[in-house]
């Protein structure tokens, strides 16, 4: 890798940009509170994780779930997961969720492996809940929703005054 | 010997009679036909003169019955172009390709495996940039197997696509299975398999995939995978192909191709 640049802090929030010898191809990673979230072995373009923030911004109202907010991290993977009520109910609140934006894809940097994650909104709090990969642990993590759109703002003239889209 | 090549003869007629005309199979079947006889070889070939094998290759037969949300015409030789809403598109399509036939002892060598596959551009190329000339094999099997199946954006086309792939990869609980934990998505698994000519999955994200799921369910309906799942041509028949397995009279898909 020839280059790594951090946007924010590691022990709250941060975005890890790392260059490939391909242009326009980079390695991305997001810490939450120092968790990692991707492995930072696929490279790919930037537009898609500048999309998914714009997504959160435009969205981030739909992503508060008072059903969800009261559930420990465990009860939501149980609430996304739980195939034992049957498929068509299992798609009928991934469509739900799906729709108020709270599965963001921030690029191919994260497709690579069996990844899942729920972005929740909730008194200007961002909570993530995520698994990097199949039978990886479950973290969660929050962020303040300013502390947030800070760093992604800082990345995104990073990436637009150097030309990397 | 006889009885041998007699059952040999009904497994690989059925297969054929399951899924597209393979040239590979037709071929190799062809020896065994002549030493049962010259009338078993003219009912096999008037049969097929006849039609009932040509409804495979016949793009008709993915016409719609019902549709809730058909999507508008697509032309293979055209780009996807953008939604309404200025969102570029892309194509995901299902057309047949050779190549694992020449990794594998097990396939006769030019055997033809569904493929799916996804592309932002126009898929013949010609008028627009295209995904491949018109003298490939992939084109030529275009209206032989699903054709173009829909467009929609990248990410969702990606998660279809790797939804179609892990459903003749794993089999059909592969959503359960994927979304309760007990199934890794692997490649490798992919490359292994002999009811598609895919060497990968495009995205292993749960997140991808269950919008795929989501997407297909929307077009072509809660059993979209039985319109998808495609038996195995050359290995083991498993229970759940028996049930399920598609004749060229029954196979019509009960949605068409979103767009096309």
């Amino acid at each position: 890798m020839d280059k790594i640049v951090l946007f924010g802090h590691e022990p709250e929030f941060a975005i890890r940009l790392g260059f490939t010898k391909t242009a326009k191809k980079f390695f991305l990673q997001l810490l939450v509170k120092g968790i990692e979230m991707g492995n930072f072995k696929k490279s790919d373009t930037l537009q898609r994780s500048l999309d998914a923030y714009q997504q959160i911004l435009k969205k981030k109202e739909n992503m508060c779930h008072p059903l969800l907010n009261k559930m420990s991290k465990d009860e939501i993977w149980k609430y996304i997961s739980d195939v034992d009520i049957g498929m068509d109910e299992v798609m009928t609140r991934f469509d739900m969720l799906n729709e108020s934006g709270v599965f963001p894809l921030f690029g191919r940097q994260f497709s690579n492996q069996q990844s899942r994650l729920i972005l929740l909104f909730n008194s200007n709090i961002l909570r993530f809940i995520w698994q990097n990969d199949f039978g990886e642990a479950i973290n969660q993590a929050s962020v303040e929703f300013a502390e947030f759109c800070r760093i992604f703002e800082e990345y995104k003239g990073y990436c637009k005054s150097n030309n990397l889209l | 010997m006889e009885k041998v090549v007699a059952e040999s003869l009904k497994k690989q007629a059925k297969v054929i009679a399951l899924r597209t005309v393979s040239p590979g199979l037709f071929s190799r079947l062809l020896p065994g036909l002549s030493r049962l006889g010259g009338v078993v070889v003219l009912a096999f070939t008037a049969d097929y003169a006849a039609g009932n094998m040509n409804g495979w290759l016949d793009p008709k037969r993915f016409q719609p019955l019902i549709n809730p949300f058909p999507l508008p015409n697509l032309d293979p030789k055209q780009k996807p172009g953008d939604d309404k809403d200025g969102n570029k598109q892309t194509y995901i399509y299902e057309t047949g390709r050779s190549v694992k036939s020449y990794f594998s002892d097990d396939l006769t060598s030019g055997t033809i495996l569904p493929y799916f596959g996804i592309t932002d551009n126009a898929f013949i190329a010609g008028i627009a940039i295209g995904r491949y000339s018109k003298e490939a094999e992939q084109v030529k099997y275009l209206p032989t197997f699903g054709g173009i199946i829909g467009k929609t954006d990248r990410v969702t086309a990606e998660g279809v696509e790797s939804a179609l792939i892990a459903l003749n990869t794993y089999g059909k609980d592969f959503d359960i299975k994927m979304l309760s934990g007990q199934l890794q998505l692997s490649s490798r698994d992919v490359r292994e398999t002999t009811r598609i000519d895919n060497l990968k999955l495009s995205t292993k994200s749960i997140n991808q995939i269950m919008t795929g799921i989501s997407w297909l369910r929307k077009h072509y309906g809660k059993d979209w995978q039985n319109q998808f799942y495609h038996p195995d041509l050359l290995g083991k028949p498993e229970e759940s192909d028996k049930g399920s397995s598609p004749s060229p009279q029954d196979n019509t898909r009960s949605a068409k191709p979103p767009g096309g």
